[in-house]
């Protein structure tokens, strides 16, 4: 199912020119730089790459549950129709949980330890909803068979640590649904699971994405998790958007030399039977404070020029497509085997 | 001749408040030199007891380890401790954050009293730049160092005492998959430098796949699964392997080879394994027989053991994908 670029979607959240700063006596330095992207409703995006990209920040940034020293600065950010470019806290508590709501990677630390399943998902349904505590239980037990945990009535009573790493994920998305938000932050809601309870949690969020015509906007680092569940990939490094499109075309056909890194650097296949190495990148991701002057990726990449070293390339559509793409010597499409 | 390493009916044991979990409940195995063994399960099946036991780190209750023949004791000593080292998932947790990396690499070395303080200090000289540690880093913390850089010192640790046998934990899980790769290549090319033996303990299956020549899958303490990397890969046969491939992103290939598995529930409590086959709880296919009799491990050819009831039904039948 290929979105069709010339029809225009129903956007849901767009972003634009969104920076993140880090406050600093010896000078501000832009943890994400630039970042821009849209999230249709019913449509999943994903944001890949590696630790230090800026995914999770990007998220938190949305969210406004940034620590104070970290600052958010954007051209243009509306979601549902409403501008948040730059809310009050009156705005972002509006439409915080009740428009768009995050699952987090560790549910363990993000539920009240205290508290039983049923006190938490009350706390926020009442919270969005005004409700009678008795009708706010029956929509309690709605939404954990909504999220299929077996024997919910049971389960309402349980604390979160007696629940196993993925009935804490299912309650935690059980949260998320309280308050009938239209878009999901779910950042990398499955990389702390096992890979049997992985699966189903994915089919769990395709499901109710489905169901519900949920915009989400799905961050991770793993390629089959974005293959399983984006229709769209942003493919970030080190603050930036370098590549985006639709998932088979930036996988089948990476014109990104990073993105293209990423995808050979994963095994697919024996190196007992077949003998072959892996692609390394080498070196590391720069620290946001000592990027280098023009692209990030340059000092790695094996196709950076002299204009790579000097200045930063900037994130364009490719006429004529769905692909955005950052890089001034990308490959060619024939290029990639 | 006798195999590199050999497991005999390893039991491992731990005592909790509430009962004794039975981390590892009869293993047997045999490495051969220069040969890696790639072992994958959920976290709870005991696969990472069974490589503390092997290293000497857990005492088992029952059951010998043997090194080109000759059996070991955990509190074993000398050449023995030297034969068999490990790499640890996260360096950060395992390196002691006082020390250099130079320091790190030539404690094994004093520990074990080799040589003299100047032969060790250009020991873990090479050692290091061998891992891709430049002289110029050699001075730094762990702390000042990335990801991959401390899983590189991790490695040179392992490799100062010139082990025979080295038990991968997780070694590239922690880290970014542009550093994986670099990571790997550097394990691969030292095994074939000094014919090392690898057990590789990783829950992601391509890269298991990638490095083994023989995969074995271990479920609540046993191993339900062992054989040629390719042969598990292509026809996976137990219920529980064929779930694990599933998840990997290889539905329709599984697919091709004999019954779909999907799990619906969580792997049930160790302190009360399931009676008979400890998979049936959560085995889509089990059926009376499979509560009963504890299945063997059974002989499908070509090395390829199954523990599983009702294997045949598919082995025989199933297409091989490669085919």
């Amino acid at each position: 199912m290929m979105p069709n670029a010339s029809v225009p979607r129903e956007s849901l959240l767009d972003v634009e020119g969104l920076s993140i700063l880090i406050k600093d006596k010896r000078g501000d330095v832009r943890a994400v730089e630039d970042v821009s992207f849209s999230v249709a409703a019913g449509e999943t995006l994903a944001l890949v790459g590696e630790s230090g990209a800026g995914k999770s920040l990007t998220a938190l940034a949305l969210m406004r549950l940034l620590p104070k020293t970290l600052a958010v600065e954007a051209k243009r950010i509306t979601l549902a129709g409403k501008d948040l470019t730059s809310p009050s806290e009156l705005d972002i508590r509006k439409v915080r949980g009740s428009i768009m709501a995050m699952i987090f990677q560790d549910p363990l630390s993000a539920l009240n330890p205290v508290l039983t399943v049923e006190r938490q998902l009350v706390e926020a349904i009442r919270l969005h909803e005004t409700i009678s505590r008795s009708d706010a239980r029956a929509r309690a037990l709605e939404l954990l068979d909504m999220v299929r945990i077996p024997a919910a009535a049971a389960r309402l009573g349980e604390y979160p640590h007696r629940l196993s790493g993925g009935m804490r994920q299912r309650v935690m998305i059980a949260m998320a649904l309280a308050g009938r938000p239209r878009l999901i932050l779910a950042d990398e809601p499955t990389t702390a699971l096992d890979v049997t309870i992985s699966g189903q949690i994915l089919e769990l969020l395709k499901e109710l994405q489905r169901d519900l015509g949920l915009g989400m906007l799905f961050i991770t680092h793993d390629l089959h998790v974005v293959r399983s569940v984006a229709h769209r990939v942003a493919v970030m490094y080190s603050g930036r958007v370098v590549e985006s499109g639709t998932v088979a075309d930036v996988f089948e056909r990476p014109r990104h030399p990073y993105t293209e890194g990423l995808i050979q650097a994963r095994p697919h296949g024996s190196f007992v039977t077949d003998g072959h190495r892996l692609r390394e990148i080498a070196g590391t991701v720069p620290v946001p404070s000592a990027r280098p002057p023009g692209c990030a990726f340059e000092p790695r990449c094996g196709r950076a020029e002299a204009d790579c070293r000097q200045i930063v390339p900037p994130l364009v559509l490719e006429p004529g497509t769905a692909r955005s793409l950052a890089c001034f010597h990308p490959l060619q499409q024939e290029q990639y085997a | 001749m006798s195999p590199r390493l050999q497991i005999d009916a390893m039991v491992v044991e731990h005592r909790t408040k509430r009962g004794v979990v039975h981390a590892v409940a009869g293993v047997s195995l045999e490495l051969e030199a220069g040969e890696t063994l790639g072992l994958v399960g959920e976290s709870g099946c005991g696969k990472s007891s069974l490589a503390r036991a092997i290293v000497g780190l857990n005492t088992p209750k029952s059951g010998a380890i043997r090194i080109d023949g000759r059996a070991t004791d955990p509190g074993r000593r000398g050449a023995q401790a030297r034969a068999i080292q490990m790499v640890f998932q996260d360096p950060y947790g395992s390196l002691n954050p006082r020390m250099s990396v130079r320091e790190l690499v030539e404690e094994p070395l004093s520990v074990h009293r080799l040589g003299n303080r100047a032969e060790r200090a250009a020991r873990a000289k090479a050692l290091l730049e061998r891992v891709g540690i430049s002289a110029a880093m050699q001075d730094r913390l762990p702390h000042q160092l990335s990801g991959g850089q401390r899983q590189r010192v991790g490695i040179a640790r392992a490799m100062a005492l010139e082990p025979k046998i080295v038990i991968c934990d997780e070694p590239v899980s922690a880290l970014d998959v542009s550093v994986q790769a670099q990571v790997l290549n550097l394990l691969l090319d030292l095994q074939k430098e000094q014919e090392l033996t690898f057990l590789f303990i990783s829950h992601d299956l391509e890269v298991v796949r990638y490095v083994s020549h023989r995969i074995a899958v271990m479920y609540l303490g046993v191993i339900v699964e062992i054989g040629p990397a390719e042969g598990v890969w292509s026809l996976p046969l137990h219920p529980y392997t064929r779930a694990l491939m599933q998840t990997a992103g290889d539905a329709e290939r599984v697919a091709a080879t004999g019954p779909m598995v999907t799990l619906a529930s969580e792997l049930p409590n160790p302190l009360h394994p399931p009676s008979g086959c400890r998979f049936r709880t959560r085995c889509p296919l089990a059926i009376e027989v499979c509560a009963r009799d504890v299945p063997a491990l059974e002989d499908f050819g070509d090395g390829h053991h199954v523990a599983c009831h009702r294997a045949r039904e598919w082995a025989g039948t199933a297409m091989p994908a490669h085919a």
